[in-house]
């Protein structure tokens, strides 16, 4: 054991050492997190904030006095075109408003200004919703009836899903995705180097001629590899979890603070969210090691580890869309990769249960030991050393 | 001591290695000659247990390469003309790295890296980082580190490649000296007028085959010529 340690021990250093290394997998997750997070929605709910309070232009034909009023209280300025049609398309409006054979025409930019003209139609519709109501309660009135005959009965729905779920937020459905691309950024920082970059530099040949099991060095450049794949995590998160904190508490946007979310699980909870993590950042970092194993270069070891992010995505996607039809099935949670993002997302939902917690553990742990016998068959294999 | 007997290795359809057999005795050094592609990396790699090979069967000090693969690395110090060393940790902490493997540690290492501190002139840039050392430094530190744990048998492959002047003739004063202490030296070179000054017996190995396996006088007798060259390209073409 203690050739292993001295193993990690040296990558460790060497990739601590490595200043565009620490810089882009510890230092720039913590920083560019939130920026990348939030900065986006932060920005786009100020626009809308302030267009909500902005008085904007509208061009109109042939409108009613009554409707006219509803958008001045609207926060909208009618501005009578002959051809508001010309108007919008000449983007001297964002939106138009005309009256036309019995009913109303809005003209936009829907698809070319979609922001912009958006704000102003959703004005305009709430002015026209409000118009209507007012219409139809007048009739009502006009024929004896009360208004509560179109509404005859309320309704109304409850979110009875546990806390976790309510309160998760952006911050609670990203952090799986964004859990495993630290964990590709991590080891990788120190596996490619621990690997094809060995043989680049020629000092591959003489570690594997010291008197310890390939197996061994294996092994030790995994531990390297999954320290780094942890503090990038460790990085990451408290990145994520500044900017949620921030979106959450400074901001006094309420869409902003749900946007924000924060993970409510507990000491019991997070520590399973740590463990299915760290089992399935050992497996990654295994998987890196076997195939930046078979790469002559730094270069190819790159390429062959590009495809995997695919690889990796895919359970993803799928996940995002059917996760609530698959969450029941026990054998899913054996799929290696799929199995963990379904158990990480279960968890910060609050909804994990022990058999497929253990069923998905197990699973990814027998992947780890596959891993890791691929990647140490590789350090022993001439083919794969000395491939050229 | 170092015994090889009829070793056959091939790489897909292609031989590199047809029953060659050599013993190379302590206190002797052993100039494997040969032009590149001749199957002198082949060779010295199944000495390491890095490559296995295909028949025949080879030992390092006394250990079988296929049957007790640890206790032969164990043995061993290699250094070859194409080998690196990790750029970010100085001299020191390379030696220490892989002294560990061999058993040295805390006060026996640190006897160890001034032995070959002493031994090679490593000085000041023990405490340097790789990247920040000249050349011949670094080489210095490879050979260093080959020799930290004093294994019986040091293999080198074309371990004067690319090493000027000064590197070069400090390489093969060492491998004198280490001759004299009753070490084996296994040497692999295309350069032939360095293994006429440093080795006791050469053997002429080309394109898998080992042509001839002897004393420096007696290839000079059996080709009839005073230069290595010579001998070696005159049973090339006998050979053929």
């Amino acid at each position: 054991m203690k050739a292993v340690w001295w193993v990690a021990l040296k990558e460790m250093v060497s990739t601590w050492r490595d200043k565009r290394t620490i810089r882009n997998v510890i230092l720039m997750p913590l920083l560019l997190m939130p920026v990348f997070m939030y900065a986006p929605a932060a920005f786009f709910g100020g626009m809308e904030k302030s267009s909500r309070e902005k008085v904007q232009p509208v061009a109109v034909c042939n409108l009613p006095g009554e409707l006219l009023e509803l958008l001045r209280s609207n926060r909208l300025e009618p501005v009578e075109y002959a051809d508001a049609r010309r108007a919008v398309l000449e983007e001297k409006v964002d939106a138009a408003l005309c009256k036309s054979d019995g009913g109303f025409v809005i003209y936009a930019e829907e698809s070319a200004r979609p922001v912009k003209s958006g704000f102003v139609v959703a004005k305009v519709r709430q002015a026209l919703d409000e118009y209507r109501r007012r219409l139809v309660a007048r009739r009502l009135q006009a024929a004896g009836l009360d208004t509560s005959v179109l509404e005859p009965f309320e309704v109304r729905t409850e979110d009875l899903s546990p806390p976790q779920a309510r309160n998760a937020g952006v911050m609670g459905s990203m952090t799986p995705y964004f859990l495993m691309l630290f964990i590709m950024m991590g080891a990788m920082a120190v596996v490619i180097d621990a690997t094809a970059g060995e043989k680049e530099k020629g000092t591959l040949e003489v570690l594997l001629a010291a008197p310890v099991s390939h197996l061994q060095i294996a092994a030790g450049k995994l531990l390297a590899g999954l320290v780094f794949a942890v503090l990038t995590s460790v990085s990451g998160l408290a990145g994520l979890s500044i900017g949620a904190a921030y979106a959450r508490n400074f901001t006094s946007d309420s869409e902003m603070a749900s946007l924000g979310g924060s993970l409510n699980l507990g000491a019991a909870g997070l520590s399973y969210l740590f463990v299915t993590a760290l089992l399935y950042a050992a497996m990654i970092t295994a998987l890196l090691l076997a195939v930046g194993m078979y790469a002559r270069s730094y270069k190819e070891a790159q390429t062959y580890i590009s495809p995997l992010y695919m690889v990796l995505i895919l359970p993803m996607l799928v996940l995002m869309f059917a996760a609530d039809y698959l969450k029941g099935s026990l054998w899913l949670y054996a799929l290696p990769v799929f199995n963990v993002y379904l158990t990480m997302d279960q968890l910060i939902k609050g909804q994990a249960w022990p058999a497929a917690l253990a069923v998905c553990w197990l699973s990814t742990l027998l992947t780890v030991g596959l891993a890791l016998w691929w990647a140490a068959r590789n350090f022993s294999s001439e083919a794969v050393i000395f491939r050229n | 001591m170092v015994e090889v007997e009829g070793l056959h290795k091939s790489y897909g359809k292609t031989p590199a290695l047809r029953g060659i057999s050599f013993r190379v005795e302590p206190g002797q050094v052993f100039g494997l000659l040969g032009p590149n592609g001749a199957g002198k990396t082949t060779t010295l790699r199944i000495l390491a247990t890095l490559v296995r090979p295909d028949g025949g069967t080879a030992r390092v000090a006394g250990y079988d390469v296929g049957a007790s693969p640890l206790q032969v690395r164990a043995s061993l110090g290699i250094v070859n003309g194409g080998m690196g060393l990790y750029e970010r940790l100085t001299g020191r902490e390379i030696l220490a790295f892989f002294g560990r493997f061999y058993g040295l540690e805390g006060e026996r290492l640190q006897r160890q890296i001034e032995w070959v501190d002493g031994v090679l002139g490593i000085g000041a840039a023990l405490d340097r980082r790789v990247a920040e050392m000249s050349s011949g430094m670094i080489q210095k530190v490879i050979v260093a580190r080959a020799i930290l744990h004093e294994p019986p048998v040091l293999l080198l492959d074309e371990a004067t490649r690319g090493l000027d002047v000064f590197a070069r003739r400090a390489l093969l004063d060492f491998v004198a000296g280490y001759r004299r202490e009753g070490k084996t030296v296994v040497y692999s070179t295309h350069v032939l007028p360095e293994a006429e000054e440093i080795c006791d017996r050469v053997g002429f190995l080309h394109e898998g085959r080992l042509l001839f396996a002897g004393s420096l006088e007696e290839a000079r007798s059996r080709y009839g010529t005073d230069s290595l060259e010579r001998a070696f390209i005159k049973a090339a073409t006998e050979a053929a």
